[in-house]
């Protein structure tokens, strides 16, 4: 799945909110949640395979924490987006 | 903040009369959320959204601010959604040999933590803070 996505549900941009805090284990999202800890399994496991967080040991912790070089796709999408829509507004304009 | 621009051989007014009324013919076919090759992208004071050829609107953003010919004021969902939205601000600027339409797109506080995530304070990793620092950078 592409990070944009990724990013475009309510509880996915909440737990990676709630990730920026400290990483988090699965149990410890999930009882911030309304949603199942199946549920919040998928989200997460979605958010990782998008390389927006990434799991990780913590002693006997399995916890997961927010990959910041993962969130570049937004700007980059954003200013890709302007120079192929401006060059083809100036192609309109000649 | 993004910023783009793009000089264009016409006076204000007609850059402005471009950019909006045809903007279905200049706005990228691989960024419309309707994924309808035959859809229609209007921008209007009211509306500011993809029709597809059923007749479906899928929103692309909100008109905070109509200004012709001078600046336009988008709230931008593309990339981010309705609930997060970005920010475009599309100034028309005259100039000796036509006008400068100049975007300045950016986050909102609703968006700012998708837009560009800094490295947050528990992050012991240098790789991570100084590739965030390099993200800043070239802000």
């Amino acid at each position: 799945m592409h990070v944009l996505d990724a990013l475009g549900n309510p509880v996915r941009r909440e737990i990676l909110v709630s990730l920026r805090e400290s990483p988090l284990s699965v149990n410890e999202l999930a009882s911030r949640f309304p949603v199942s800890r199946p549920a919040i399994s998928r989200h997460l496991k979605i958010l990782s395979d998008s390389g927006l967080v990434e799991p990780r040991s913590e002693g006997l912790r399995h916890v997961y924490r927010i990959r910041v070089e993962g969130f570049a796709p937004v700007r980059e999408f954003i200013d890709q987006f302007w120079d192929t829509a401006l060059s083809r507004l100036a192609r309109l304009a000649r | 903040m993004i910023e783009k621009n793009v000089v264009i051989p016409c006076a204000p007014d007609q850059a402005f009369a471009l950019f909006v009324e045809r903007i279905n013919e200049w706005w990228p076919p691989g960024h419309r959320p309707s994924k309808d090759r035959h859809g229609t992208v209007v921008l209007t004071p009211e509306r500011f959204a993809d029709i597809a050829s059923d007749g479906t609107a899928y929103p692309i953003g909100r008109v905070v601010g109509w200004f012709p010919p001078d600046r336009i004021e988008l709230d931008f969902y593309l990339g981010t959604g309705p609930d997060a939205p970005t920010a475009a601000t599309i100034t028309f600027t005259a100039e000796a040999d036509g006008t400068r339409i100049t975007v300045r797109h950016r986050a909102k506080p609703e968006s700012v933590a998708l837009w560009n995530l800094r490295a947050p304070a528990f992050e012991k990793s240098w790789t991570v803070v100084l590739e965030a620092c390099r993200q800043l950078a070239s802000a």
